[in-house]
């Protein structure tokens, strides 16, 4: 993608679906969808990336979040991946 | 003794194919030999596959020399016959000013650039756009306006589907006030139709309920001149999540309170009256503003001020990311170009005439309406317009059509809206001398002459007083400096300078023909009976128009093979709608409504599934194999399973790739079987005309890009025109249209297929562009053009090919009309990028070719039939010493980040400071031995993309910015 120059956020209160489109993020290159984890209602979204959209790349697992969601049902965590395999997932990719 | 040549030898005939086409008889013995081709006909022979040839010849008449073209032409304008427009409905009299008319309109370096992709190129235009933005913004008193869309029906109806996006209102229903000109109506209502929303068309006062939609378009003023106060509904949709769009006028605006101010959410229109002719429908710009929260929803492209790599001031095309490209299915419009020529026409009308000038020629339009108003009535007329700008309705009861013809004999166009009223408008090009003719239609003998002066003295303004404009307008300092026409000549020129457009070098853009726009193609579009034009004027007056799409139609008919053209549409993506439109139409007309899946192969351009998804259909992604073909396979197997709903493929041809594919006949042939419709897309045609039909291929609809193939020059970014051509099974489909009856004669009586554009023939006043190409050239002269477009390709393919990897070929190893050259390796090898590569180019003089299109991290290279041999030399010269500076960098003798390609391009600034890099001036500034003379001078160096995007500014900086950008 390289540089995010915006990101647009869900409204707080909205529903998402584990794997359905949540938000946007957009570089010079390229415009990506973002898809929900786990399904749940938005109960706060990072307002910090609307004046600084870079956080995304400087700290994507840290102060670049996006959305905290309420979860619905626990037992959709456990088709998620852990951060090794993710990060073996990243490289592969 | 040598023979004395004949008189007849010595006569020059018709000699323009020799002009169009650019490699001598010398240069092109000179390629064949190089490709080891023995003649063109061996050549293109082993190109394209003989199963797709057309076996029939172009039927067209002989070869026009350009003096012949030009009389036949003028014959043809003479059939035209200008009366003075008073029908208004959002087209008016206009005065270009001259200065603005020699130096842009008729001005190769403005009209025969590219669209803006490469900034660094395009700094000329790009701030002449910089300030229509800034005019719309400041004449809406909205935050933030784009630079232009294709006609005010369209901007309405993208105003509607972004309405749709950011609404909160979760209402499916779409209000138009009634009082908005008929065609936008028409338009909103095809759009809405497709993408399923409802639409009310009422008295806003009467018929909005603001908790039942999800916006509102009010005309402001009314189509029948009225100026009405939306302030208190603006401020009901708002209570209810919906929004307001004002459908508005530049110059009412002027006197009227902007939209802004009145809470309007978006305010669209045209920006034809400031400057730009009324040409019969068209082209001009339409324009768009909206407030700052919506600023990534907004339609079209924005032009944004960022910085260049050392720290100047430099502009771009802001937030391209938003465009179809990149959002293919999931984009929400297809507008994919703009009016770049005509938006800058306009903006330099404002810049030229300034607040004052604007100001001074509203209120004479104003006044020119409120006399006309004041003396009808002591006629004892009734007037229904209680409070106007410009246009006045008048209740004539029984009597319209006697008082019409009345002022059609004294050469006075009025609008019949029905037998009951009468619409009058004024312009800034009326004369007092035309209100006295006019009055004298509604004056008897009985009735007292009227001085004119002396209703003057007597009027009261008409506007109220909350709705007459306070606040100040066009306040940036680039709409005082150039009133003088010394200062708008240089300021033309110092804008043009920067830019690099076909007047300068070659432009290998792929996909894009930038091939010769000929002088003589050119100089009938600003002919007076060709430009001055009204669209809904009489046809009886437009005898010469109607002649003219005639005979296009049917050369175009002949060219493509299909049985119906319709020249409404006015760009590449708006043709895609329309095709597919009329393949919903057939289907629908056949009880097969159902029918909706598009199966569009991933190659495709992302206007096919932009449009696809605007005409209400569902994508399905059909494969491609590694040659860039569309996997058979696959498309039989999607085809199949979807066998039910198939609705229509969309199908490049010669591919995306640039490739002949010798199965696409087998590919036609399955989509038939399974019930579907086969739309080509047209952008490629360069390749085809002479030798292939896209009809004979199977195709059943196809567009055409008269501005690629039919000569029609880019402008910098628009105008374009799409004509789709459709075998007589889908003829019916064609667009109509609400105002002008009979625009599609297959059509039949209900004539129920909608508009798609404005203008009932689109952007009507380009089409002598085409025409005269085409009689200029003859079947013999397309035929050979089309084969010299492909042989320069191919030299280009094979000189380049030792050097970069060329992807791509069919079979023979010959690729089609332009050719793809792999760089996907640079970026592990070097650190470097297909950007570098392009904007290095920039060194050497050229415009880049077509970046990371169809393919990421390549080059596409389209040379056209245009350029002549010497032209294509230099810039594989250029491609193969940019491949030297690459394996420097590659070998180590170069460093990673300070590099020519990495540094490029090198600004005339780097010259002033000391010289810091570790190569010479000599290699930054002039690369190319042997080609010293021609040097461009890019304005400002490589332009930071992303700061741009980070912090969006679309108005024009404040001049402190523009002194530093001159120091």
């Amino acid at each position: 993608m390289g540089d995010v120059v915006f990101v647009e956020l869900p409204s707080v209160g909205k529903t998402v679906k584990q794997g359905g489109e949540a938000a946007v993020v957009e570089s010079v290159k390229a415009a990506s969808d973002v898809f929900a984890p786990v399904s749940g209602e938005v109960v706060e979204v990072n307002k910090e990336l609307e004046g600084d959209p870079a956080l995304v790349n400087r700290g994507a697992e840290g102060d670049g979040w996006f959305f905290k969601v309420r979860l619905q049902d626990k037992s959709e965590l456990e088709g998620l991946m852990d951060k090794a395999a993710y990060d073996k997932f990243v490289e592969s990719n | 003794m040598p023979t004395r040549p004949s008189l007849a030898d010595l006569e020059p005939g018709a000699n323009f194919i020799r002009r169009h086409i650019g490699p001598s008889a010398v240069e092109t013995r000179d390629m064949l030999h190089t490709l080891g081709a023995a003649s063109l006909e061996e050549f293109i022979a082993r190109v394209i596959p003989s199963a797709i040839r057309s076996s029939k010849p172009l039927d067209l008449r002989k070869p026009m020399a350009e003096r012949t073209a030009l009389s036949y032409l003028r014959k043809m304008a003479e059939r035209n016959e200008v009366f003075v427009s008073m029908l208004g409905m959002g087209y008016y009299g206009t005065v270009t000013p001259k200065v603005i008319l020699r130096n842009v309109l008729e001005n190769p370096g403005w009209y025969t650039a590219y669209t803006p992709y490469q900034a660094e190129v395009s700094q000329g235009r790009l701030e002449a756009l910089l300030n229509f933005q800034q005019m719309v913004v400041d004449m809406t008193g909205l935050a933030l306006a784009s630079a232009s869309l294709l006609d005010e029906a369209t901007a309405a109806a993208e105003a509607m589907a972004m309405a749709k996006r950011v609404a909160k209102s979760s209402a499916n229903t779409f209000f138009v006030d009634r009082d908005t000109h008929p065609q936008t109506v028409g338009v909103i209502e095809t759009r809405a139709r497709a993408f399923g929303f409802d639409v009310v068309v009422g008295d806003p006062s009467r018929d909005l309920k603001p908790n039942g939609v999800f916006a509102a378009l009010f005309s402001y003023p009314g189509s029948s001149g009225e100026v009405r106060d939306y302030r208190s509904l603006i401020a009901r949709l708002h209570e209810a999540g919906a929004l307001a769009i004002m459908a508005t006028d530049l110059l009412a605006l002027a006197v009227l309170t902007p939209p802004g101010e009145l809470g309007a959410d978006i305010a669209l229109g045209s920006s034809q009256r400031f400057g730009v002719p009324m040409g019969y429908g068209g082209p001009h710009a339409a324009f768009f503003a909206t407030r700052d929260e919506f600023k990534r929803s907004i339609p079209g492209r924005i032009i944004g001020v960022s910085i260049d790599a050392y720290g100047h001031r430099a502009l771009r095309m802001a937030m391209q990311t938003r465009e179809q490209h990149i959002r293919r299915e999931k984009a929400t419009s297809n507008i994919c170009t703009a009016q770049v020529l005509l938006a800058v026409i306009a903006s330099m009308f404002a810049v030229y005439n300034g607040p004052k000038g604007i100001a001074k020629m509203a209120e004479r339009t104003h006044r020119f309406a409120e006399i006309f108003a004041a003396a009808v009535k002591g006629f004892g007329y009734e007037v229904k317009t209680k409070a106007f700008f410009d246009t006045v309705t008048l209740h004539v009861p029984g009597r319209a059509h006697a008082l019409w013809a009345r002022a059609k004999e004294k050469r006075i166009n009025l609008r019949f809206v029905d037998s009951d009223h009468l619409g009058i408008s004024f312009d800034q090009s009326t004369r007092r001398a035309e209100l006295e003719r006019l009055l004298t239609v509604f004056r008897t003998d009985a009735i007292e002459r009227v001085s004119i002066d002396a209703i003057d003295k007597t009027l009261g303004e008409v506007i109220p007083a909350a709705l007459r404009r306070t606040s100040s307008y066009l306040t940036h300092p680039v709409f005082e400096m150039y009133h003088s026409e010394t200062e708008m000549l240089r300021y033309l020129r110092h804008l043009q300078m920067k830019d690099v457009a076909l007047d300068q070098s070659m432009i290998p853009l792929g996909s894009c023909t930038m091939k010769l726009n000929a002088t003589t193609e050119m100089i009938p579009v600003t002919w007076r009976s060709f430009a001055m034009l009204h669209p809904f004027a009489p046809l009886e007056q437009a005898q010469g128009y109607q002649q003219l799409f005639e005979e296009l139609e049917a050369m175009l008919a002949e060219i493509t093979g299909f049985d119906a053209v319709s020249l409404q549409p006015n760009a590449g993506s708006q043709g895609e709608y329309a095709g597919l439109l009329a393949i919903r139409g057939l289907h629908e007309s056949r009880g097969q409504s159902h029918r909706n899946v598009c199966l569009i192969p991933i190659s495709a351009h992302g206007t096919n599934p932009a449009s696809a998804v605007m005409a209400g259909m569902k994508v399905v992604v059909v494969a491609c194999d590694e040659d860039g073909n569309v996997d058979v396979d696959d498309l039989a197997a999607k085809a199949r399973e979807h066998a039910a709903n198939l609705a229509a493929l969309m199908v490049t041809y010669p591919s995306t790739h640039g490739v002949f594919e010798e199965r696409i006949k087998d590919i036609c042939a399955i989509v038939h079987e399974h019930g579907g419709q086969v739309y080509l897309d047209g952008a490629n045609l360069n390749a085809q005309v002479g030798l292939v039909r896209p009809a004979e291929l199977g195709a059943d609809v196809c567009h055409m890009n008269l501005h690629k193939t039919f000569c029609i020059p880019h402008g910098g970014g628009g105008p374009g025109m799409g004509p789709i051509g459709v075998k007589a099974h889908l003829a019916p489909f064609l667009p109509g249209h609400r105002v002008v009856h009979g625009v599609n004669p297959a059509a039949g009586r209900d004539q129920s297929q909608g508009a798609v554009s404005a203008a009932p023939w689109g952007s009507a006043s380009i089409l002598p562009i085409s025409w005269t190409f085409i009689a200029m050239m003859g079947g013999e002269g397309l035929r050979e053009a089309t084969i010299m477009a492909i042989l320069n390709a191919n030299y280009i393919a094979h000189r380049l090919g030792p050097h970069f990897p060329v992807l791509y070929t069919g079979p023979g190893g010959f690729v089609a009309h332009e050719c793809i050259i792999d760089l996907r390796w640079l970026k592990d090898r070097t650190g470097l990028t297909v950007e570098d590569v392009a904007k290095r180019l920039v060194d050497y003089g050229f415009h880049a070719p077509t970046m990371s299109f169809p393919v990421p991290d390549t080059l596409m290279i389209e040379p056209t039939e245009s350029e002549g041999k010497r032209e294509i030399d230099r810039f594989c010269d250029a491609m193969i010493e940019i491949r030297k500076e690459i394996a420097e960098v590659e070998e180590g003798s170069a460093g990673r980040t300070d590099n020519v390609l990495k540094n490029s391009p090198h600004t005339h600034r780097l010259l002033l400071g000391d010289w810091t890099h570790p190569y010479s001036k000599e290699k930054a500034f002039f690369p190319l031995k042997g080609y010293p003379n021609d040097k461009y001078w890019p304005p400002v160096a490589r332009v930071d993309n992303v700061h741009g995007d980070r912090n969006l500014v679309c108005t024009c900086p404040p001049m402190a910015n523009y002194m530093e950008a001159a120091e």
